[in-house]
């Protein structure tokens, strides 16, 4: 039996979410903008999971909107507030813990008249809201910073940097990339006082070519894609129905989660698997730092490249990620492991497991086990 | 419009005896290239291969062009219009002019008429044909203009437009384009050779020039797993799929070298160990290659490009080897394989990133002057036969059909 570790890439789409996929595809194919009877059908289906998403999250159907993912959402949470300020030059915080959807998005935007301040994290992967306090400037409009680091796991003091910008000035925009935090972690957007959140579909067990953009307010953005405007003028293209479909019967599944209410499985499985790994094979050095998500461990084999151990190990049925990427040429290193202060072996040989709901302690112990044997074998 | 497409096939009409093998291997490749994409009876006359196509051709489907232009043997072929070996000056000029007008809307304006009267018979000699039938033409087409097109004029030393006419005893032919095609010997019309398949941008086009001289190739990819991942496997198999246009029905053969390249960084000299890497492979490649009746290695080595490609090196690695190393690419440079791999359409595919080996096994420095009794007295720390049929057994065997 195989042995599914990499859940922070991708989950399998549930049972309940294919069903609804399927189900829409055959009896509700209408175009959710058409006047008719099969339109308005597809449209209930919009509403009907705009709904579970805004009682989720404990906000207003009018603040969802649907886009095809995680990397749109964080697209439009970006470039839509700067296509609405007027103002130049203006100035954005970030950071170089994000991924590559907010940070490429970044990197493109800045310019002689968008400048933007990447922070670095400290060794432990966290930014450290003092340093976005440092880095504010009376013409910053934007503060983005993601809720959990997608390959450490690292979860980031949003609540505090949101308060602290909304402190600064009541103008800036907050965003936070809640994409590994969901269904992981509480996703507390009041408390955060974020104004933008992204979320994706397949990370929580919907279809691929599904997600979200919390807005606070619609007008704080202009679209990035322009056509039929549909979703309120914001994100224009027929809604993919079937998909959100999938997406609604994913989030139902979802637990609601508070701080005092954790999801106590997987924090189990997680310290498990911390517990066994430094047991059994104590070389390997470990990135995640104490404040992470439930869901990932990140570790670093010092002796073998990332890539050679996931391939390996998938060669015997354990899928897990790497942080590096073993190439003839030239070493393609993990700009987040770097930040933190990373170099050499730890560096190239980072691993990242991620853990899913079904996931079982026996696969942990069978996973250390056939580690164990490759690293031997291959170092 | 077109209703014939002419093949003309170069060194193998010298082949005396042979020619007849040659011809039908030629025949076999284009009914398995053009299968599909034209309906037509293919029919041989001296010299020339003919496509009658079942209904006329307003043009020739880019897709036939393509499959001919890189089908060994052929050095170059028009799409023609056909007319009884009788049929008079008017007659041809008639059907000329439509193929002229057509070229014009394309180019400017000139053009000159070219006979060639094989067809001793017919009642005017080629210079004859020739003025008669552009006076004809120009007439005709310039009639035919509408106000904004430009006027044909002739030009018998640059023409835009070169008319040509082929005066046969079965038939008369009118054609204006040749597609050059990439020359060489039918496919098959050699013997079969083993080509070493690496996932980068040379050695599918060494493995293209040997089709093209009408060697079928079997294929050997050397894999490193798990150092190197099943995406590098399936940018191999995706290059052979693109090989196997040419060379049809491709068997693939996978060879595991890892333990071979940690025994060798376990046991020889770091600046030696490509060298030898190499030398193993030939060994693995002599043997293999010999049970499936292969007549020679073929590798995309080209002179100098690497340190593993010096003179020294080659002559190194070539006394390992059994069969022949043969190395198409040896004198060529680097843009002019680039260019024949997007030719071969492998290029792009060569060019994704996946390596085939990994940085832990590449020395800081290479030796490039390895000569052979050093290398021989280094390799001597390895059980040279013990891991050479180690992997020879484990060997895996992959059957590869072309990807259109």
């Amino acid at each position: 039996m195989s042995v599914y570790f990499d859940h922070s890439s991708t989950t399998t789409c549930l049972p309940s979410a294919v069903k609804a996929v399927v189900e829409t595809l055959r009896e509700d194919y209408g175009n959710p903008s058409s006047v008719h009877k099969l339109g308005l059908k597809a449209e209930k289906i919009l509403k009907q999971t705009r709904k579970t998403a805004a009682s989720l999250l404990e906000v207003e159907e009018e603040q969802i909107f649907f886009t095809s993912g995680g990397t749109e959402a964080n697209n439009l949470a970006l470039r839509g507030p700067v296509k609405n300020r007027r103002q130049r030059p203006l100035h954005i915080i970030s950071s170089l813990i994000e991924h590559d959807s907010v940070f490429r998005t970044l990197k493109d935007l800045n310019s002689k008249d968008v400048e933007v301040t990447f922070l670095k994290p400290d060794s432990q992967g966290i930014i450290d809201p003092a340093r976005v306090e440092q880095a504010l400037k009376p013409n910053t409009i934007l503060v983005s910073i993601m809720q959990v680091n997608n390959e450490t796991g690292a979860l980031q003091p949003v609540e505090e940097i949101g308060r602290l910008s909304k402190e600064h000035s009541g103008n800036i925009l907050f965003h936070v990339d809640a994409v590994q935090g969901l269904g992981h972690l509480p996703v507390a957007i009041q408390d955060w006082q974020a104004d933008l959140v992204s979320f994706s579909g397949h990370k929580i067990g919907a279809p691929k070519g599904t997600g979200f953009l919390y807005v606070r307010k619609k007008n704080l953005l202009q679209p990035i894609i322009t056509g039929g405007d549909q979703e309120k003028r914001l994100r224009s293209g027929t809604e993919n129905v079937a998909g959100i479909a999938g997406l609604g019967a994913a989030l139902k599944k979802l637990p609601r989660l508070k701080e005092s209410n954790q999801p106590e499985k997987l924090l189990r499985l997680k310290k498990y698997f911390l517990q066994q790994l430094a047991r059994k094979i104590p070389e390997a050095r470990v990135n995640t730092p104490r404040e992470s998500a439930p869901h990932i461990v990140n570790f670093s084999l010092k002796k073998l490249p990332g890539e050679v151990l996931v391939n390996a190990m998938s060669s015997r049925g354990f899928y897990i990620s790497s942080g590096s990427a073993c190439h003839a040429r030239r070493n393609i290193e993990s700009r987040v492991l770097k930040s933190m202060g990373l170099t050499g072996g730890e560096l190239q040989g980072a691993l990242r497991v991620s853990f899913g709901r079904e996931n079982q302690p026996e696969e942990v112990d069978r996973f250390i086990a056939a580690l164990r044997e490759e690293y031997d074998l291959l170092q | 419009m077109y209703d014939v497409i002419i093949i003309r096939y170069g060194e193998m009409g010298l082949k005396g005896k042979n020619f007849k093998k040659f011809s039908l291997a030629l025949q076999q490749d284009i009914k398995r290239r053009l299968a599909g994409l034209l309906d037509y009876q293919l029919d041989t006359t001296y010299g020339r291969i003919f496509l009658r196509l079942n209904s006329r051709l307003e043009e020739m489907p880019q897709e036939a062009v393509k499959s001919l232009k890189l089908l060994p043997g052929i050095v170059n072929f028009s799409p023609a219009l056909s007319l009884g070996p009788a049929a008079d000056l008017e007659k041809i000029a008639g059907s000329a002019a439509k193929l002229v007008a057509r070229e014009l809307k394309q180019n400017s304006g000139t053009f000159k008429v070219e006979t060639n009267r094989a067809n001793k018979d017919y009642p005017l000699t080629s210079p004859e044909i020739s003025r008669e039938v552009g006076g004809l033409v120009l007439r005709k087409v310039n009639n035919s203009l509408t106000a904004p097109q430009q006027e044909l004029t002739v030009d018998v030393h640059e023409p835009d437009i070169l008319l040509e006419l082929d005066i046969r005893k079965d038939s008369i032919y009118i054609f204006t384009r040749r597609y050059q095609g990439s020359g060489g010997l039918p496919l098959d019309s050699a013997e079969s050779a083993l080509l070493l398949l690496s996932a980068g941008i040379d050695s599918p086009v060494a493995g293209w020039q040997m089709m093209r001289r009408g060697a079928r190739l079997n294929i050997l990819h050397f894999h490193t797993p798990p150092y190197t991942g099943e995406k590098a496997l399936e940018k191999v198999r995706d290059i052979s799929r693109r090989l196997a246009r040419f060379n049809g029905e491709t068997r693939l053969f996978l060879s595991q070298i890892t333990k071979i390249q940690r025994e060798i960084q376990k046991h020889c000299q770091s600046d030696y160990s490509i060298t030898i890497l190499r030398r193993m492979m030939m060994r693995i490649a002599s043997r293999l290659g010999a049970s499936k009746n292969l007549q020679a290695i073929v590798t995309g080595d080209s002179l100098g490009q690497v340190a593993s490609q010096t003179l020294a090196n080659l002559r190194t690695i070539s006394t390992a080897a059994d069969l022949p190393v043969l190395r198409p690419l040896l004198t060529l440079d680097k843009q002019d394989i680039i260019s024949q791999a997007r030719d071969i359409q492998t290029y792009n595919i060569s060019i994704r990133p996946h390596q085939d080996c990994c940085t832990i096994f590449i020395p800081e420095n290479p030796i490039t002057r390895p000569y052979p009794e050093p290398t021989a007295e280094i390799e001597k720390a390895l059980p040279v036969e013990e891991l050479v049929t180690d992997a020879l057994e484990k060997i895996e065997e992959e059957t590869i059909t072309a990807d259109l």
